[in-house]
């Protein structure tokens, strides 16, 4: 077996959530962790770039920016519906393996930067400068009254526990935010969310802590919360469902470490209040109630995120998880 | 052996001495700085300073990191996008600079040197440990609580609040 | 005289440890994270390395190449050379008089790896995760070096087989708690993993990490396990006696010692979440540093009596 193959055979796995279809995207990361593929954080880190759903025009461009930044041999996933998942997920060791068909898309999708013209999107780079014919980063007066330079960095869509289709225009100075712009790139139909049922209220409830404790840097406990999150689902009994939750719950509550990180951002009491209607829930299985609409966070999060440094604002993100 | 030692680590040091105004990112010419300290904390190694050679190594990484910190504060753009010039007030620089260069040179040859009394020490680490902490000593922990509360008062008169913004009471 | 046979020995030991390092992490992480048969997992690392072999190499767009290409080379071979003054048992490669200071040197060059790395590629979220690394070398640091101090005031010399020598009887581990603790706090920090993986965290993409792929990808992290196991080889003398122990010959016994050092540091790398650095620095300065003096002050009236 050579080494490609051999690659192949686990590869590392970059999963895009496309607004509105939460149902594919929990079915991916399901079928991924069963296969027990890498999830990677960044598309130079992966070789699968898996896209749950059918992305409207803005959310497919910062898709295919991201795709060219994920280095051969690649495979490029489209899932529409749930059920295709599975199947579409089995081809890709062979597609990975396949080194005439890899070398003919290597050579046709070279890297090309982003032109000047063209609004920034993707992952982050920051690619400007007059330089190369692009703009640079301008100054602008920081809050201790120096004159610093200020990079504008979109936060989203494609980054690892965030939101699906979020995106976050974030104007910085270091790593202090100065000012955010939020917006969700093409909303579109109803939300799986919205379905009612416990369940589905206890779901959506563990699917916001699963981003929450990753971002946290809580990956073990993130996954937790997946599993639980697809145990509800699936209709798991109350009475297996409820000890595992409240188990998880009793845990993440509990860690001061925890605690101590998120508290003085509003963060940790948002955690503590999930984690209860989580349980609440779970506890009531029978209750038709669908999930109650959020509050308009989408509007309040600029303000919540200037003067947070980065890590302070993806944890206000992931504890509002904003919906669109 | 320690020879060839010698002039690789000095012409090294000269030339990444070079290199620093001859770059155009400020990163490159940190770094270059950065390989001309490291090859003089190496020439001290080689003199059996093995104490002031790793010393050299280690605060000199350290400095330059957090020269680090100011070059992110001051310059946003990563990886030296924007190239800029090393050189600044080129010609008083130069003349400046030679005339400095002229005076120490001058003095190296000029100084009566002592003539070497005794050996060199068994343990050079030990014999400057006994240099600092003997008859210096109360200059030593002068300048050093002298740095230390400099640092922290310019921290704590430049910023009331720190860098980030906090809601917590503590 | 340097033994050869230790020449040979260091890096093949430092290689064995770092894949079975990486192995263990796979398996642990998969198991702590609930995973269907964590057990397949102990090849994952081979796998990510043969990925990294067979990959293309991208780049992003006016990228300082060659800084990032030091940074990502450094890291390895700083910890490489930190490991030639630990004793493999009772010899070290590099019996050198001012190991403890060496050591602590070849660990600050992390500092200059991984900055390089996060500001090499031209990208955000790296040079964040870069500028992370400074401000917890900034914490970490100088309790770090009280604590490596206080052992060598404990044992009057900066040289490691020394110290791991004047342990006898009486581990520093057991009587310099504090320092020990501090130590341990450190050796995760130096090699940014688990709680300390701020640098390289999640909510930046993986930080300084982001853009590597390929073979730098995989130097980077044969460098960051290295460093781990290194960070975990060099508690054995400067906390747990060295080789000294029982029936078993000392190389055996400093293998054992580190293999449960480095098994406790993957351990709490999966049970904790991840520090942010405004918090830590300040718990740094404000706990870690005066803990750190006090046990210096303790160990040197002790060491003065």
């Amino acid at each position: 077996m050579g080494l490609t193959a051999y690659a192949a055979g686990r590869p590392s796995a970059l999963l895009v959530g496309v607004p509105g279809a939460a149902a594919v995207r929990l079915a991916a990361e399901a079928e991924v962790r069963r296969l027990g593929w890498a999830s990677a954080s960044s598309p130079a880190s992966a070789s699968v770039l898996v896209v749950c759903g059918d992305p409207g025009p803005s959310l497919a461009a910062a898709i295919d920016a991201a795709w060219n930044g994920v280095p051969s041999p690649r495979a490029d996933v489209r899932l529409s519906s749930p059920g295709t998942v599975r199947a579409a997920l089995a081809d890709v060791p062979a597609t990975l393996a396949d080194l005439p068909g890899q070398r003919a898309s290597a050579v046709t999708g070279s890297w090309r930067p982003p032109a000047a013209a063209e609004p920034e999107h993707g992952h982050g780079h920051h690619m400007t400068g007059a330089v190369h014919g692009l703009a640079m980063a301008e100054r602008a007066d920081d809050r201790d009254g120096l004159k610093l330079d200020v990079l504008h960095l979109p936060f989203g869509p494609v980054l690892p526990y965030w939101p699906d289709g979020l995106q976050i225009r974030m104007a910085v100075q270091g790593d202090v935010v100065q000012s955010a712009e939020a917006a969700f790139l093409d909303p579109s139909g109803p939300d799986f969310w919205d379905e009612p049922g416990a369940r589905r209220r206890a779901a959506a409830h563990l699917d916001a802590l699963a981003r929450l404790l990753g971002v946290a840097g809580w990956r073990a406990q993130a996954e937790r919360a997946r599993l639980l999150r697809d145990a509800a689902l699936d209709g798991t009994p109350a009475a297996t469902l409820l000890p595992r939750a409240t188990r998880f719950a009793r845990r993440v509550a509990r860690s001061r470490t925890l605690r101590w990180m998120t508290d003085g951002l509003g963060v940790h009491a948002r955690l503590l209040a999930r984690l209860d209607a989580t349980t609440t829930a779970l506890a009531h299985l029978d209750d038709p109630e669908p999930l109650p609409p959020e509050p308009d966070v989408l509007g309040v999060l600029p303000s919540l995120l200037a003067g947070r440094d980065l890590a302070a604002a993806r944890l206000i993100v992931a504890a509002l998880d904003p919906r669109p | 052996m320690q020879v060839a030692a010698f002039w690789a680590l000095a012409v090294t040091a000269v030339a990444s001495g070079v290199a620093v105004f001859r770059v155009d990112s400020m990163a490159r010419a940190t770094f270059a700085l950065l390989a001309s300290f490291l090859c003089v904390g190496g020439l001290l190694l080689l003199l059996d300073l093995h104490y002031l050679g790793a010393l050299v190594v280690l605060m000199m990484i350290m400095e330059m990191l957090v020269m680090a910190v100011f070059m992110v504060m001051y310059m946003m753009n990563p990886a030296g996008l924007m190239p800029m010039t090393m050189i600044h007030n080129g010609r008083w620089a130069l003349g400046i600079s030679v005339a400095v260069f002229a005076a120490l040179a001058a003095g190296i040859v000029l100084t009566p040197w002592p003539p070497r009394r005794g050996a060199p020490p068994d343990d050079p680490t030990y014999a400057l440990g006994e240099a600092i902490m003997g008859p210096k000593m109360l200059v030593m922990m002068g300048i050093g609580l002298a740095i230390l509360a400099t640092m922290i008062g310019s921290v704590v008169l430049s910023t009331d609040r720190g860098r980030y913004d906090r809601e917590d009471p503590r | 005289m340097t033994p050869v046979w230790t020449v040979v020995a260091l890096p093949v030991a430092l290689g064995v440890l770092t894949l079975l390092a990486a192995s263990g992490n796979a398996v642990l992480g998969a198991a702590a994270s609930g995973a269907p048969a964590p057990l397949r997992h102990w090849d994952d690392p081979l796998r990510a390395a043969a990925r990294a072999l067979v990959q293309q190499r991208r780049r992003t767009f006016a990228a300082d190449r060659l800084l990032s290409r030091v940074g990502v080379v450094t890291l390895p071979v700083a910890a490489l050379l930190a490991a030639v003054v630990l004793p493999l048992g009772t010899r070290a490669v590099a019996d050198w008089s001012v190991g403890v200071v060496w050591f602590n040197a070849m660990e600050v060059a992390t500092w200059a790896a991984v900055w390089l790395t996060g500001w090499g590629p031209n990208s955000a979220y790296a040079l964040v995760g870069g500028y992370r690394y400074l401000a917890q070398g900034l914490a970490y640091e100088l309790p770090h070096m009280f604590a490596l101090i206080t052992v060598a005031l404990g044992a009057g010399s900066l040289n490691v087989t020394r110290v791991a020598d004047a342990q006898d009887g009486l581990w520093f581990g057991v009587w310099m708690p504090v320092a020990f603790a501090v130590y341990l706090v450190s050796a995760l920090a130096m090699a940014f993993w688990g709680p300390l993986a701020h640098p390289v965290a999640d909510d930046v993409a993986s930080g300084a990490a982001v853009e590597l792929d390929g073979p730098d990808r995989l130097v980077f992290a044969v460098g960051r396990y290295a460093l781990l196991v290194v960070a975990a080889a060099a508690a054995v003398p400067f906390f747990l006696g060295g080789g000294a122990g029982p029936w078993l010959p000392a190389p055996v016994w400093t293998l054992v010692k580190t293999l449960v050092v480095l098994g406790a540091l993957l351990w709490a790398g999966h049970r904790l979440p991840v520090l942010r650095m405004d918090r830590f620095l300040e718990f740094a300065w404000i706990v870690l540093i005066p803990a750190s003096l006090l046990q210096m002050l303790v160990v040197a009236l002790v060491v003065l009596d």
